[in-house]
């Protein structure tokens, strides 16, 4: 038989195991990759006036879009990466109250967009590698 | 000491509990017919004509050309990408998603994956229905 006040101290730390489980707190994260990577540095294989279309296919594969324009059409290359991450504080046994939650979501595309001129030749093009501002949670 | 052990089997047991009441969720998705990779290298530009592409890859998910009909539909919602169908330009393109999700489900914890993926073949051809150019990626070995 144990004092008075050791039971008081296994009813509370029974109490506080108690609570600590019926207040469920819960993580998750969510990743999401869309399309493949951009192969290649553009600074490197591009040249405004020279590459062809021809070369960019070769070089960077097909496109994932291609648009139409009067004066030559323009390849869209695009990776897209989804970091997600949810932080859930609740009770989910007596009253199904959510007590606190955080979420971050992170959405960043790599994307490659490449105009050609009327003569499939490359007229300009813009790359921009979001995915590397990616935090991982 | 007692009252110590019993606490001590009660926040063991509930620890197990936890541990073990864990799932997985392992799923794939296939969209499109698959490319015959073997194919592609007989694609020679100036010589292979639409219709052996056609022939070889069958009938090709997007014909692409003026755009301004497909904006509109992608503005409205009613089409999501890829581009709508247009029968008779010169653009003919194949693709193939495949797409592996996981999840790892815990009652503390949850990790969710999904990686999607696209082998992908665009022909370019002349004005005398001849291939110009072609490009193939098959991102789906990425996966």
């Amino acid at each position: 038989m144990g004092s008075i006040g050791e039971r008081k101290s296994y009813s509370r730390i029974l109490a506080l195991s108690f609570l600590l489980i019926i207040t469920v707190c819960g993580c998750t994260i969510g990743r999401v990759y869309r399309g493949s990577e951009i192969r290649e540095d553009p600074k490197e294989r591009i040249v405004i006036g020279t590459t062809t279309k021809g070369e960019i296919l070769s070089i960077f594969g097909p496109p994932d879009r291609v648009q139409k324009q009067f004066d030559g059409d323009i390849f869209v290359y695009a990776y897209l990466r989804k970091n997600s991450s949810t932080f859930t504080l609740e009770e989910p046994v007596f009253t199904n109250i959510t007590l606190f939650t955080f979420t971050r979501i992170q959405q960043k595309k790599d994307s490659l967009v490449i105009l050609f001129d009327k003569d499939g030749v490359v007229k300009d093009y813009g790359h921009y590698q979001g995915t590397t501002e990616l935090r991982p949670l | 000491m007692k009252g110590k052990s019993r606490i001590f089997f009660f926040t063991s047991g509930v620890l197990l509990v936890l541990l073990f009441s864990t799932g997985c969720i392992v799923g794939r998705y296939y969209e499109g017919p698959e490319i015959l990779a073997e194919k592609i290298k007989d694609i020679k530009p100036g010589i292979t004509t639409k219709e052996e592409i056609i022939e070889w890859f069958g009938p090709p998910q997007n014909y692409m050309s003026p755009t301004v009909f497909n904006k509109i539909m992608r503005d409205l919602d009613v089409t999501g990408e890829p581009l709508g169908t247009f029968p008779f330009a010169n653009i003919l393109s194949y693709q193939y998603d495949q797409a592996n999700i996981k999840a790892l489900v815990l009652v503390l914890f949850n990790y969710a994956e999904a990686k999607v993926k696209s082998d992908h073949l665009v022909i370019f051809l002349d004005e005398n229905e001849r291939v110009k150019y072609y490009g193939f990626h098959r991102g789906t070995k990425e996966l």
